[in-house]
């Protein structure tokens, strides 16, 4: 399996998911080589084998696990990012890099990585070959690379090796790059991957919809593959000082126009109107933070704002236990795996028809990504009528807490055995 | 329009039991009312029950439910809802001239129902007998039968079986008495002596249809689904019942001249200035 990211070491949802679905995976027998393109040393996992493609992990260390293998290769990339946002990264650890305070940037990073992330997929797509001609891999019967990252790695391994390919996609540069266009390069390898994959597995079918419709995939390849969620235990009456006797609203997630956060600041001001007693949180970071704190400016809002910036899993539980109600505004949305999370922590949920989780849950809200006014009449109306919060509260968590990760787990696992069956494996 | 055959059915005064209740329902769908809707005097429903599309879908769906197979040894029981048989007394002459044929040959029993079929957790007995007469008076002036059958949705008191002694009553149970369709229903039982009390007929008419088992079933935290869901129902007929209050609120202060702000409340009725 190539992957670009695993937790702890990750930036987006994918690399939960990954840990997720191997984690499974493994405990229903199946055997896993996990490479990436950069793994740090502290990185372990005790049921996969972690391949670093980098540095080669060696054999001893890599048999010292037990049944799964992760692989990485130095990188600043992230699943998630764009190609602009890249630049800024490596920009800004070049500034430090002079400066001298960036201790983690050997000297080597240049000669490493490529200056840009299309040099540095490839690199990982190149080292991957060699540590197929020296034969670094066990025997293994499927593929399984995860976006389009992994993507040319995946398909040098394929011709190599003529083992059959599962391109697993979590996100396309159609559903990245909501209305500014796509970057011709990232979507030629992410097409050079759907045409080379025998089965291509999407997270909602949303996703499918884009792969036929802006890729040309026939739709008989595709099989839809909703993720699952991870069972988290509510801790309400949290003491918290910024919430007070006010209701709270919250945003997670990266701050940026596919997220549509902006919306989320224009229904704040509406709720206002009708609940002046609310705040508002948001979480995450991206291009449009500083348009948002802007607007809330303009509106006057600004102190019913808390804008956290990047945050991690326990700010994330934080959150959750605070918030009386939890928004996903997306325009456009893969899959989404936040309002899950919310829905176990006991937060009744409101997320856009346009996203792919939309298509999984029915104890929660669902309104258009445009409708501003039916969203804030929405968060009104959960904030004053508290029988409909709780019951929304109760019915969400069943569902969600019935969300695990065997039944994906169990499809791919029908993926598999399709796929070599036929390979007469 | 829903041809629905309702099955579930418990007979109460007889052993018998029905299987099989054809009903004539359009489906009722609340505008997109929401919190900043309230105060603008926006029309709850949509306008004309029974739009000109599916009126035309009308006779061909009652034509193929009595169609070839049937014969009169398997007579069906219709429920044509008050306020469906007038708009179609008023609108559409063809689909009624099948159903009238259907009546007279005997192979259909017409049955009654509470004028709107509003949920009979609404209505007191006395007034669920005057809905059933209302019913029962325009069967006969449309068809000159009246009904052999009285449906509702909810068991029917000693009283009112008492009030109809020539029929059969038979109880759907619709309702399943969730969390939300109780709350509801204790606003609106709250609300409904203020709205007579102002006695604006387009407002009443309105919380009758508001009232119909069709809606309230609908808020049935069970019944969620992918598609449907039932918070927004509640969270939509709440905020016309906040309405509601609002404008029996402003008939009660219009004389003196006060506006009151638009308020929004768990229970609307407390609202009502009293």
């Amino acid at each position: 399996m190539f992957g670009w990211e695993f937790p702890p070491f990750f930036a987006g949802g994918v690399g939960m998911v990954c840990y997720e679905l191997t984690k499974q995976l493994t405990k229903m027998g199946i055997e896993i080589d996990y490479v990436m393109p950069f793994k740090p040393n502290s990185l372990r996992s005790d049921f996969l084998n972690l391949l670093n493609a980098s540095d080669f992990v060696s054999r001893e260390e890599a048999e010292s696990q037990t049944s799964i293998n992760i692989t990485k290769v130095k990188s600043l990339l992230t699943a998630y990012q764009t190609e602009e946002e890249y630049e800024n990264t490596l920009k800004t650890i070049n500034k430090y890099k002079k400066k001298g305070s960036l201790k983690t940037c050997n000297d080597n990073t240049h000669k490493l990585y490529g200056d840009n992330l299309l040099e540095e997929i490839n690199l990982f797509a190149q080292r991957v070959s060699i540590m197929v001609e020296e034969g670094l891999f066990e025997e293994f019967s499927v593929i399984h690379a995860h976006d389009w990252t992994t993507v040319p790695a995946a398909v040098v391994v394929k011709r190599m090796t003529e083992k059959p390919l599962v391109v697993h996609v979590h996100i396309t540069e159609f559903n990245k790059n909501s209305g500014k266009g796509v970057n011709k390069q990232i979507y030629d390898i992410e097409r050079q991957g759907f045409m080379s994959a025998d089965i291509i597995i999407t997270v909602s079918q949303n996703i499918k919809e884009t792969l036929i419709k802006h890729y040309g995939v026939p739709p008989e390849k595709i099989r839809v593959v909703h993720n699952g969620n991870v069972k988290m235990t509510p801790v309400k009456q949290r003491d918290d000082s910024f919430k007070g006797d006010n209701k709270v609203v919250s945003y997670l997630g990266r701050v940026t126009g596919m997220k549509n956060p902006e919306l989320f600041v224009e229904m704040a001001a509406k709720v206002l109107k009708f609940h002046p007693k609310t705040k508002f949180v948001m979480g995450g970071t991206g291009d449009r933070l500083q348009a948002c704190i802007d607007r809330t400016k303009e509106l006057g809002i600004f102190d019913k704002f808390y804008f956290h910036g990047f945050y991690n899993r326990e700010d994330a539980d934080f959150f959750y236990d605070i918030s009386d109600v939890f928004v996903l505004p997306s325009i456009r949305e893969p899959f989404g795996v936040t309002p899950l999370e919310a829905m176990c922590k006991d937060t009744p949920t409101i997320v856009t028809k346009q996203s792919g989780v939309a298509e999984v849950i029915k104890h929660a809200f669902k309104v258009d990504w445009w409708d501003v006014d039916k969203m804030a009449s929405l968060v009104i109306s959960l904030l004053k009528y508290p029988v409909l919060h709780k019951t929304m509260k109760k019915f969400g968590r069943l569902e969600a807490n019935n969300l695990d990760w065997q039944e994906p787990a169990r499809k791919c696992i029908m993926i598999y055995n399709e796929l070599t069956s036929s390979e007469g494996i | 329009m829903v041809i629905r055959s309702e099955s579930n059915n418990k007979e109460i005064n007889s052993e018998n039991s029905y299987s099989d209740i054809v009903v004539l329902e359009p489906q009722i769908h609340l505008n997109n009312f929401n919190i900043f809707d309230l105060g603008s005097n926006k029309n709850v429903f949509n306008k004309g029950l029974i739009n000109h599309e599916i009126r035309t879908k009308i006779p061909e769906k009652i034509n193929s439910l009595f169609g070839k197979s049937f014969d009169n040894s398997s007579k069906k029981t219709v429920l044509i809802p008050g306020f469906v048989l007038s708009q179609l007394v008023s609108e559409d002459s063809k689909s009624l001239d099948i159903l009238k044929n259907k009546v007279s040959d005997g192979s259909v029993i017409l049955s009654s129902a509470p004028f709107f079929r509003t949920s009979s957790t609404i209505l007191s007995d006395k007034e669920l007998k005057s809905e059933i007469k209302k019913h029962e008076s325009l069967l006969k002036t449309v068809f000159g039968k009246e009904s052999s059958v009285v449906v509702l949705d909810n068991e029917a008191s000693e009283k009112l079986i008492n009030a109809f002694p020539n029929k059969k009553f038979i109880v759907h149970n619709r309702l399943q008495n969730s969390q939300l369709q109780n709350k509801l229903i204790v606003e609106l039982k709250k609300i409904k002596p203020f709205l007579f009390d102002v006695g604006d007929n387009l407002l009443i008419n309105d919380f009758h249809l508001l009232t119909n088992n069709q809606i309230i079933s609908r808020i049935d935290e069970s019944k969620a689904s992918v598609d449907s869901s039932p918070y927004e129902e509640y969270s939509a007929v709440m905020n016309i019942l906040n309405d509601f209050v609002n404008r029996i609120n402003n008939f009660k202060t219009s004389e003196e001249g006060i506006v009151n702000d638009i308020q929004l409340s768990e229970s609307p009725s407390s609202l009502i200035i009293q």
